[in-house]
C-alpha cells in the first residue's frame, strides 16, 4: 500500500508540474482562456514544456530525483505565487447531460487508474518505451546527444519514472486520457455543440484501446489529446487572431509530432480490407486493439455535414486519420477517434434518446468483463481492475511473470549478464525490468532463421550470361523484392574477387545492399534494385544471384566500358544444397556487432534449434526460465 | 526557431556505399552439422525426401519407398547407422522382414528382423560413391509392407535415427 501510494504522489507531482508549468505559459502570454478549459489545456501545453525542460536536464545529465523535485517545485510554486483568478465560464449545458458525463467519467476513470496503478505490463510499454526512459534514469541523461530529436512522452515518463518508477509513467500518459474529454468538451461547448460535446468525448474516453493505450505507457493517446489541444487552439486563433496563442500552438504542435517516435506497428497480421470494419470494431484480435462495436455506427458521422463545425470535424477526421496506413495497428487511429466521435455528436445530438442510448450502450459494451465476451482472445485490452495487484496486495514479481511469459528470465539478466554487455533477443521482451540492454533487430532475427528454415535459404542460384567484356557496372531490377543473399560475378567459369573499389546502391537506398556481397549466406538485400559500379572495368560473362528457393522475376543489365547498358540472358537457376555452417554464419553476424548474448523463446523455431543443438550454434546455455533461455555465444 | 533547429537535423544519406567486410566462408568441424538426423527433432523433415513422417511425439513411421538426404562434410571412413525398429502388431501381419540399403542408388546392405524389436543397421560406405557438393541419398526399404485394415496406408518400419559417422 504505500508503494502504491508513492507511485500516485509521484504520478500526482508530474501531472502538477505539467499543469503548473502550463498556467504559467497561458498567464504569461495573457492567453484568456475560459474557466473549464484552462486546467486541461494548461495541462497538455505544460506537459510539452516538462517534456523540453527533461530533455534539457537529460542532455546535461542532471535527470535525477533531487533535481527533478526542486525544478518541479520551483514550477509548481511559481505558478501559486503568480495565481490569478480563472476567465470567464464555458457556456453551460444540461443538467442531464453534465450528470451522464460525470457518471459515465468516473466510472472508467477508476478503471483506468487501477490499471494504469498496476504493474506495467503491456507489450509497447515494458518491452520498449520503458526500457529506453530506464537506460535514460540509469545514466541520468543521455550518455551521447540523440541523433534525432527523442520521443517527447519518454521525456514526460521519464521525470514520473524516476520518483516513482513504472507504474508512475503510466499514470503520467493516463493524465493526458483524463485530459482529452475536458479539451473535446471546451471546444464543443464554445461551438455550441455541448451535447455533440458529451457524447464525443465519453466516445473516445471509454473506447477499448484508447482506454488500454491511456492507461499504459504508451504514446498515441498523448499524441491524441496534444492533436485536439492543437485543434482547439487553432480554432480559437482562427476566432479571436490573438498571436498570443500561436506560441502554445507551435509548442504542442511540435510535442504531437515527437510523441510517437519510435512506435513500433501494432497489428499481428494485416485483416483483408473487407474484415477491417470488424477487427477495428469488434474482434480487435489482429489489429492489437479495438475502439468498440457502436463506432460500426460511424458512417452516420457523414450526416455532420450539415453544419460548418460537422464538416471542420471531419475534414479534421481524415488528416489525423491519415497515418492510419503507415501503421497496421488499430492504435494509429486513436490521434483521428475524438474529431470522428465529434462529428458523430453532430449527427445524433439533436436526438432525445438515440444520443444518451448510444453513450450509455458504448459505455457498457467497453466495460472489461463486457468486452471479453465479443473481442477476440489476444486483442489488447483492459482486461481487468487488477485491484490487489495495482495496491501491492500482490507482490508486483508474481503479477508480472504471471502476465509475461519472459519477465523471469529478464530478472536474472542483472546477475547472469557482466554491465555494460548487450543481449540480443528473437522476440519482444520486457526490457524495463533490467538494466542490461536489450537488443532486438530483425534482420538479425532473420539471419537466425534463415539458419534454420530451408524455405529461406539461399539454395537457389539464378544465372545470367552476358557477352565476355569488360564492364563498368551490373544492376539488377529485382521487382518482387526478393531477398538477394548474394552477387557473384565469374568470368570463365571462377568467381571476379570483389574489390575495395567497388560502390554499391539499390532503391531504397539504404547501407542494408551491402549485405548482398558480404559473402555472408543468412544477410541480404531485397530492395527494387541493386547496382554494383566496378570503379576500374572487369572482364566478367556471367553473374550469380542467390536467393530463397522460391519464384523470382529478375532483370540483369551489364554496362560495358564503352557504351550503354544491355539486358542479359538469363539462363535458368541451379537448386544447390543449402550452404554449410549456416547456424555459425548466423552467430557470426551477431559477433560482428559485439553481441555475446542471446535470448530466445523455446517457442521460435531458431529458439527450438538452439535448444536442441546448441553446440552447433556455438552457444553455451546459461540459464532458462519461462520458456525462454539465455545463451552466452562462443 | 525550434523548427529550424529540427529541419537543421534533416541530411541526405550516401547514395553508394562501399564493399563491406567479407565474412569468412571457412569453418571448424565442430561449426558443421553431421550428417545425422534424430527422427524427433525439429529439423528432421528436411532431411527427408520421401515417405517418411517425422513427428516430435510418437513413432516415425516409413511407407512404400522411404528416402533421406545428407550434406557430407567429407567422403572417407564413413559409416552408415540407422537404428530401426518394427513394432509386433505389423509383424502379426507381414511376418519377418527385411531392410535393405542403397546409398546413392549403391546397394549396401541389409538387416533382417526375424522378430519384432528395435535393432541397429551399421555399415562403412565405399568413399567413391560419396561426394561433398550434393546430397547423398538414402533409400531404406522393407521387403513386405503392413497393410493398415483401416485406411489402407502401407506401413513399413519405424526410424528412429540415420546418418553417417566416422
Amino acid at each position: 500500500m504505500p508503494e502504491a501510494i508513492r507511485i500516485l504522489a509521484a504520478a500526482g507531482f508530474t501531472a502538477a508540474v505539467s499543469v503548473c508549468a502550463g498556467l504559467l505559459l497561458s498567464r504569461r502570454l495573457a492567453l484568456k482562456l475560459c474557466r473549464g478549459e484552462e486546467l486541461a489545456v494548461s495541462f497538455v501545453a505544460g506537459s510539452a514544456l516538462l517534456s523540453w525542460l527533461v530533455f534539457s536536464l537529460a542532455v546535461l545529465r542532471c535527470a535525477r530525483p533531487v533535481v527533478f523535485l526542486i525544478a518541479g517545485a520551483a514550477i509548481v510554486a511559481g505558478a501559486l505565487w503568480r495565481v490569478r483568478p480563472a476567465g470567464n465560464p464555458l457556456p453551460d449545458y444540461p443538467r442531464a447531460w453534465k450528470a451522464l458525463f460525470a457518471a459515465v467519467f468516473a466510472v472508467f476513470t477508476a478503471i483506468y487508474l487501477l490499471h494504469a496503478l498496476a504493474p506495467e505490463c503491456s507489450p509497447e510499454g515494458a518491452a520498449h518505451h520503458l526500457a529506453l526512459v530506464g537506460r535514460y534514469a540509469r545514466d541520468h541523461g543521455f550518455l551521447a546527444l540523440p541523433g534525432s530529436l527523442p520521443n517527447g512522452m519518454h521525456m514526460l515518463f521519464l521525470f514520473g519514472f524516476v520518483l516513482g518508477g513504472h507504474s508512475a509513467a503510466a499514470l503520467v500518459h493516463l493524465g493526458f486520457l483524463l485530459a482529452l474529454p475536458f479539451v473535446m468538451l471546451a471546444y464543443a461547448r464554445r461551438a455550441g455543440l455541448a451535447k455533440a460535446g458529451v457524447f464525443g468525448a465519453l466516445f473516445t474516453f471509454v473506447s477499448p484501446v484508447a482506454g488500454a493505450d491511456g492507461a499504459s505507457a504508451h504514446t498515441h493517446v498523448a499524441m491524441a489529446t496534444a492533436v485536439f489541444t492543437v485543434f482547439l487552439l487553432l480554432r480559437l486563433w482562427f476566432r479571436e487572431r490573438r498571436i498570443e496563442l500561436l506560441a502554445p500552438i507551435g509548442l504542442v504542435a511540435l510535442f504531437a509530432a515527437t510523441a510517437t517516435i519510435g512506435n513500433s506497428a501494432s497489428g499481428t497480421a494485416a485483416p483483408s480490407l473487407l474484415d477491417i470494419p470488424l477487427e477495428a470494431t469488434i474482434l480487435g484480435g489482429t489489429l492489437g486493439g479495438f475502439i468498440g462495436p457502436l463506432y460500426l455506427m460511424a458512417p452516420f458521422a457523414i450526416l455532420a455535414l450539415r453544419v460548418r463545425e460537422g464538416r471542420i470535424l471531419l475534414l479534421a477526421t481524415v488528416l489525423a486519420g491519415a497515418a492510419c496506413p503507415f501503421d497496421a495497428g488499430v492504435r494509429s487511429l486513436i490521434p483521428a477517434l475524438p474529431f470522428l466521435s465529434l462529428a458523430m455528436g453532430v449527427a445524433f445530438a439533436s436526438t432525445r434518446v438515440a444520443a444518451p442510448a448510444l453513450i450509455v450502450g458504448h459505455a457498457l459494451l467497453s466495460l472489461p468483463n463486457v468486452a471479453g465476451w465479443y473481442c477476440d482472445a489476444g486483442a489488447w485490452r483492459i482486461e481487468s481492475t487488477w485491484l490487489r495487484a495495482a495496491l501491492r496486495l500482490r507482490p508486483e514479481e508474481s503479477f508480472l511473470a504471471a502476465r509475461l511469459p519472459a519477465y523471469p528470465m529478464i530478472r536474472r539478466l542483472d546477475g547472469l549478464v557482466p554491465e555494460g554487455r548487450a543481449v540480443f533477443s528473437l522476440s519482444a521482451v520486457p526490457a524495463a525490468y533490467t538494466s542490461r540492454e536489450i537488443l532486438i533487430d530483425n534482420r538479425l532475427s532473420e539471419a537466425l532463421r534463415i539458419a534454420v528454415s530451408p524455405e529461406l535459404r539461399p539454395t537457389r542460384h539464378w544465372r545470367f550470361a552476358v557477352p565476355s567484356q569488360r564492364l563498368r557496372a551490373v544492376r539488377v531490377r529485382n521487382d518482387g523484392a526478393i531477398p538477394i543473399h548474394e552477387l557473384r560475378a565469374f568470368a570463365g567459369g571462377r568467381e571476379v574477387a570483389r574489390q575495395t573499389g567497388w560502390r554499391l546502391s539499390g532503391r531504397p537506398p539504404a547501407p542494408d545492399v551491402q549485405q548482398a556481397f558480404d559473402n555472408s549466406p543468412v544477410t541480404f538485400w531485397a530492395g527494387k534494385r541493386l547496382e554494383v559500379e566496378f570503379g576500374h572495368p572487369v572482364s566478367l560473362d556471367a553473374v550469380v544471384l542467390e536467393s530463397p528457393p522460391r519464384p523470382a522475376r529478375f532483370t540483369v543489365e551489364a554496362l560495358p566500358e564503352s557504351g550503354a547498358w544491355t539486358a542479359a540472358r538469363a539462363a535458368g537457376y541451379d537448386d544447390v544444397p543449402r550452404p554449410r555452417g549456416l547456424r555459425r554464419s548466423a552467430i557470426r553476424e551477431l559477433k560482428a556487432r559485439n553481441i555475446d548474448y542471446l535470448l530466445a523463446p523455446d517457442s521460435e523455431p531458431a529458439g527450438k534449434d538452439l535448444a536442441e543443438r546448441p553446440s552447433l550454434w556455438g552457444a553455451a546455455e546459461l540459464a532458462r526460465a519461462g520458456g525462454f533461455r539465455l545463451y552466452r555465444l562462443r | 526557431m525550434i523548427a529550424a533547429l529540427s529541419l537543421a537535423g534533416c541530411a541526405l544519406g550516401p547514395e553508394t556505399y562501399p564493399l563491406p567486410a567479407q565474412r569468412p566462408q571457412g569453418f571448424q568441424a565442430w561449426e558443421l552439422e553431421p550428417p545425422f538426423v534424430e527422427m524427433k527433432a525439429s529439423n528432421a523433415a528436411e532431411y527427408v525426401v520421401r515417405d517418411i513422417s517425422p513427428t516430435p511425439e510418437g513413432a516415425t513411421w516409413t511407407f512404400d519407398h522411404p528416402e533421406l538426404r545428407f550434406l557430407l562434410n567429407s567422403t572417407s571412413g564413413l559409416r552408415f547407422v540407422a537404428d530401426i525398429g518394427v513394432p509386433p502388431v505389423t509383424m502379426e501381419q507381414t511376418g519377418p522382414v527385411t531392410i535393405s540399403v542403397r546409398i546413392n542408388g549403391h546397394p549396401l546392405g541389409w538387416i533382417r528382423y526375424p522378430a519384432p524389436g528395435d535393432r541397429r543397421f551399421e555399415q562403412p560406405v565405399p568413399p567413391e560413391w560419396l561426394d561433398t557438393t550434393s546430397y547423398t541419398r538414402v533409400e531404406m526399404e522393407a521387403d513386405k509392407h503392413f497393410i493398415s485394415p483401416r485406411d489402407g496406408v502401407r506401413l513399413g518400419f519405424i526410424l528412429h535415427r540415420a546418418g553417417f559417422v566416422e
